[in-house]
């Protein structure tokens, strides 16, 4: 146990400090089994917490503006240059899950309502 | 061949180098908890009345301390860890109150006061003392305990920090977030108050 502090400049209250801190000491070292053994293991919880890998934290608002960027970048309309060819069969996925996005921004109300309306439009103009 | 062993032995001598640091390290952890386990447990049973909040609040405060300042020096370990303790039972406190705004006219708390008009300073735990195993004089043992239980929070804390863990001032200041000043001004009331209860069990003369 550590031994008492004379604490400057109240020397001549020391004997009785010492005193109190002796009975403290006494105290904190007479705890029962149970009680020794909730504080190993709350020890050991923290010596298996240090031996982990640090948590990657990033401050939250970093995180809320990176994937405000990236929907911004996938969802607000022309946001992505125009193709420089003409779109291929293999590009016709892409090309339609591009659409999807768009069609699934929620300021796209009306291309929405308007849905059955362009699909027609896209199945008469595939067969003309 | 040589070469080849050598180049892979060097890969393996770092590994083994940052391995043997932190297996250091973590001795070293673990000598400094298993040493400020006990005091910080008493010193959350004095906050909370309570052995098993007591020892939850230890118990995250271990936790705590670990994921918030494991690459601090050794040297620095102790008033952050404290400042953690600090945080906890300034965080139980907080809770209670809230719960017993809400609810206190539902359950009956003795446990723990109100705080007073100048905040958590003032705030005057009412919880009885546990059980103690007493040392020879059982009454000056009971005294202490009974005084220092009735310390307000801010006082006792900055008490038991300086005077039983030996924290100084700027380290006590650290741990309890507030100015030098502050732990000074803390101190110096605790004092007041243990003498004025306890100079009955004691043969040293009032201070001139």
């Amino acid at each position: 146990m550590k031994p008492p502090r004379s604490l400057e400049p109240q020397n001549e209250l020391a004997p009785w400090l010492t005193e109190i801190h002796r009975e403290l000491d006494a105290d904190a070292s007479a705890l029962d089994w149970a009680t020794q053994s909730r504080l190993n293991r709350a020890r050991q919880a923290a010596l298996i917490e240090f031996g982990r890998r640090p948590r990657w934290r990033w401050p939250t608002y970093v995180l809320a503006t990176a994937l405000s960027l990236a929907l911004a970048l996938f969802v607000v309309p022309g946001s992505r240059p125009l193709p420089p060819t003409l779109p291929t069969p293999a590009a016709a996925t892409a090309s339609s899950a591009e659409d999807f996005d768009l069609v699934a921004g929620a300021d796209n109300l009306a291309l929405v309502s308007d849905w059955e309306f362009y699909a027609w439009l896209d199945s008469t103009a595939a067969g003309g | 061949m040589n070469a080849i062993v050598w180049s892979v032995n060097a890969n393996d001598v770092n590994a083994t180098l940052a391995t043997g640091d932190q297996e250091r390290v973590r001795k070293q952890l673990d000598r400094f908890l298993k040493d400020v386990e006990r005091r910080a447990l008493r010193m959350a049973e004095y906050a909370t009345g309570n052995r098993d909040d007591a020892l939850e609040i230890v118990q995250e405060s271990m936790l705590g301390f670990v994921r918030h300042y494991r690459d601090k020096p050794g040297t620095e370990w102790p008033p952050l860890f404290y400042r953690v303790l600090d945080s906890k039972i300034l965080d139980f406190h907080r809770r209670n109150q809230v719960r017993s705004r809400w609810f206190g006219w539902l359950v009956r708390d003795s446990r723990h006061g109100e705080a007073a008009d100048d905040g958590l300073e003032a705030i005057i735990d009412a919880a009885e003392p546990g059980p103690y195993r007493r040392t020879a004089d059982a009454e000056t043992g009971q005294a202490v305990h009974a005084a220092i239980q009735a310390l307000p929070l801010r006082q006792r804390q900055c008490f038991l920090l300086r005077v039983w863990e030996g924290l100084d001032v700027a380290a006590t200041a650290t741990a309890m977030k507030c100015s030098e000043g502050s732990v000074k001004t803390h101190l110096s009331r605790a004092l007041a108050s243990l003498k004025l209860r306890l100079e009955s069990h004691h043969e040293t003369p009032p201070l001139a």
